[in-house]
């Protein structure tokens, strides 16, 4: 045993208190294992989706992996992809709209470096400095702001890897060295710190490699002056080529988003064949039938886009001075603009979707948030830093972590956006039955009832009440709630009977309770009013921004 | 929310590798550990039930590391310090027994205090003291399961002592650091 953390028998008062606890506890907390097999039967069940919020990412994923299996022909499915869906888990590291500086990573300044998040760590792997190519890679853990190196791995010092983060293991492959265009890969695994090698591609990289894990399997595109891609099976060890694209990516940060199943990429090919003039378009490339379309013209004006999947749309990003933000329309195949580029804005050299805003960020004291829904930009501080050249970024679950971006820029910078304004108070609607004030109690939370969804031609839901407070785990009775309707929101506020004894402080059972809002929901999203600006539970995690926030239903499509 | 693969999700699929009985030894008490992070016996266990399921989906690379049940009480104490994750297992929960009652634990009310002092950390001096304090854990032991360094530890262990001593109302020595380097 080495160094002793808690030595108690030279104890002071407070390890005499804790050995007395650890006994308590050990007389009080006495679980039983459950079989295990019934913990995977629950897990199994889980995963066919009957259990509300977490269901909807788990049938997500679940979705891509079919699809993805579907496509080899493989039946067994085995899916560890990324699925732990946006989330705010790193939301309370900074209050809204602060910035920190990262403490000084082990890593001298770089560009092009491969760079995942893996729920807990940026790792960040090779890249390029003035001096040459690199082979070194570290961690950096937001919650603690410490960094740690990686192993040393098989790969020789390259930059710009494909880099993708399977739920176990982050996967490299590619990359360019001088003279080199690699074709081999690896896999490094955090929780052990060990790497292996992967097998070699069929096809070479070219230009600066494009990785989508897409839930069981990694497709690489070869870089912006290919048209190859291939997709590697982390199960088998093994590659496939895919369908050519039908144009090269667009130099130098090669676009491409992922919506689930399809993979949308900007590519530019020959305005006529024969021709050296080209032009460029938005493909979509479906998983399941390993084919390519083209969607219809962006008309930006720029190659510059960039492409983001936010939240169930596909939004393109150009900006400059004639930039815009626009949204496809799947159905109608065309694209609605949401917003001018703003005057006066800079370039950026990152984007990140929160969850609910795209965020821009090129350095300096100001990054750009685009709420695609209103069509409105703000600003939120950037960190000070100043602008970087393909820097190291990530969305790591309710922060964006930007480090490096060329020899000189060894820093890096934790920045949380600042949050979306409130909406406006809604007008008042008449109504016998409705008020918008809740009857006066103790406040609580709700969810909805997953065996009983809302329904949008319904003017009743059920809602499950927990109370908010510890009260030894019980809710008590649900008092009338307040509604406010809107046009676009129905805010639900509940309360439950008012305890003055409270209690200690395990969650408090589901209560069962059926809103009658009077009129049918029509296309509105639920929002529990306690986690609004201001609500009682608006800064607890019953409420997390980013992730179910105050939002408990939307309708869908 | 991880996705199980089939096969293993399979309740008729036999003992992988001694992982049945690793999970039989290690269940309690990586409940009472996450019980000293969250303060609720369900939530508890739900979270450990998700952290042996990873474990069983990596058991081939698990069961060979020096000190599985550290892999696991990283993957547990993590989770109960993460809100999203977290919030996802309380919604399970929450749903699953929503017409149930739970019965909180019964606590000495100075082991109540003590473990609710510790939950009202910041959450990596929340860690590495119920590390400690529930495991008496070394300084080494506590760095390898929670992923990072002995300085780091050594300094949630100091700050998060004083904390609860202040808290608690108890002394803490002013040389703990020596105490604990011996």
């Amino acid at each position: 045993m080495g160094e002793h953390a808690n030595p108690v028998e030279r104890g002071s008062e407070l390890d005499q208190r804790a050995q007395r606890a650890r006994s308590g506890l050990a007389a009080a907390v006495q679980p039983e294992a459950p079989p295990f097999g019934a913990v995977r039967a629950r897990a199994k069940r889980r995963r066919h989706g009957t259990l509300g919020a977490a269901a909807v990412l788990v049938v997500a994923a679940a979705s891509v992996a079919l699809l993805a299996d579907r496509r080899t022909g493989d039946a067994e499915s085995v899916t560890a992809g990324p699925v732990e869906g946006p989330g705010d888990a790193n939301a309370d590291l900074l209050a809204p709209g602060e910035t920190r500086l990262m403490s000084p990573s082990p890593l001298g300044g770089r560009s092009t470096m491969a760079v995942v998040w893996t729920g807990f760590e940026m790792i960040i792997w090779g890249g390029e400095r003035s001096d040459g190519h690199l082979d070194q890679g570290a961690g950096y853990d937001p919650r603690t702001d410490t960094w740690r190196p990686l192993a040393p791995g098989p790969l020789d010092a390259r930059n710009a890897p494909a880099a993708v983060w399977t739920g176990e293991e982050v996967l490299l492959w590619g990359g360019h060295s001088p003279g080199v265009d690699h074709t081999d890969g690896a896999a490094y695994d955090p929780a052990t710190d060990t790497w292996r090698r992967i097998a070699d591609a069929p096809i070479d990289s070219a230009g600066r490699p494009s990785g989508i894990w897409t839930g069981t399997q990694m497709v690489v595109f070869a870089g912006f002056n290919s048209t190859e891609a291939a997709i590697y099976d982390p199960r088998r060890d093994a590659w496939e080529r895919l369908a050519s694209l039908p144009g090269q990516p667009m130099p130098p940060n090669p676009q491409f988003a992922f919506s689930g199943d399809t993979i949308y990429g900007r590519l530019m090919y020959p305005a006529d064949p024969g021709e050296a003039s080209m032009r460029s378009g938005v493909f979509a490339y479906d998983l399941a039938q390993d084919s390519w379309r083209e969607l219809a013209p962006l008309d930006d004006g720029s190659r510059f886009s960039h492409l983001v999947w936010a939240g169930g749309e596909l939004l393109a990003v150009s900006p400059g001075p004639d930039g815009r933000a626009a949204r496809y329309d799947h159905d109608a195949d065309t694209w609605i603009d949401i917003a001018r580029w703003p005057e006066d804005a800079g370039e950026f050299e990152v984007h990140a979707w929160t969850g609910r805003a795209l965020l821009l960020w090129g350095g300096g004291d100001d990054a750009l948030l685009l709420d695609p829904v209103s069509g409105t930009w703000t600003t939120t501080p950037a960190g000070g830093i100043p602008p970087r050249v393909q820097p190291a970024s990530v969305w790591a679950d309710g922060v964006l972590l930007v480090w490096g971006g060329w020899s000189d820029r060894a820093d890096g910078v934790v920045v949380r956006p600042g949050l979306r304004t409130a909406p406006s108070p809604p007008p008042p609607r008449p109504s016998a039955e409705i008020s918008e004030q809740p009857v006066p109690g103790d406040p609580a939370v709700w969810w909805i009832d997953p065996d009983e969804p809302p329904s949008t031609t319904e003017s009743t839901f059920t809602a499950l009440v927990s109370r908010l407070g510890c009260n030894n785990g019980v809710t008590g009775e649900v008092l009338r709630p307040g509604v406010v309707l809107t046009d676009h929101e129905v805010i639900v506020t509940f309360t439950v009977e008012h305890d003055p004894d409270g209690g200690t402080c395990p969650g408090n059972d589901l209560v069962p309770y059926v809103v009658d809002l009077g009129e049918p929901l029509g296309n509105r999203d639920l929002v529990d009013g306690s986690c609004r600006a201001g609500g009682a539970a608006a800064t607890t995690s019953h409420c997390a921004e980013d992730y179910e926030g105050s939002v408990r239903w939307r309708p869908s499509g | 929310v991880a996705i199980v693969p089939d096969e293993e999700l399979s309740p008729e699929v036999g003992d992988r590798g001694g992982f049945e009985a690793f999970y039989r030894a290690e269940f309690a008490p990586v409940v009472r550990l996450a019980f000293v992070l969250t303060g609720r016996q369900d939530l508890a266990e739900e979270l450990a039930q998700d952290g042996f399921l990873a474990a069983h989906r990596r058991w081939d690379r698990v069961s060979v590391l020096e000190h599985p049940g550290g892999w696991v009480r990283r993957v547990v104490t993590n989770r109960c310090i993460s809100s999203g994750r977290r919030h996802l297992t309380e919604l399970r929960l929450l749903t699953r027994l929503r017409r149930e009652r739970v019965a909180p634990v019964e606590l000495a009310p100075a082991d109540d205090e003590l473990w609710s002092a510790v939950r009202d950390l910041p959450a990596r001096q929340a860690q590495v003291l119920a590390l400690v304090f529930l495991e008496d854990r070394a300084v080494a032991d506590v760095a390898d399961i929670l992923g990072c360094g002995q300085d780091t530890v050594r300094t949630h262990l100091r700050r998060g002592r004083l904390a609860l001593a202040e808290r608690l109302g108890l002394a803490e020595g002013a040389n703990r650091e020596e105490d604990r380097d011996g």
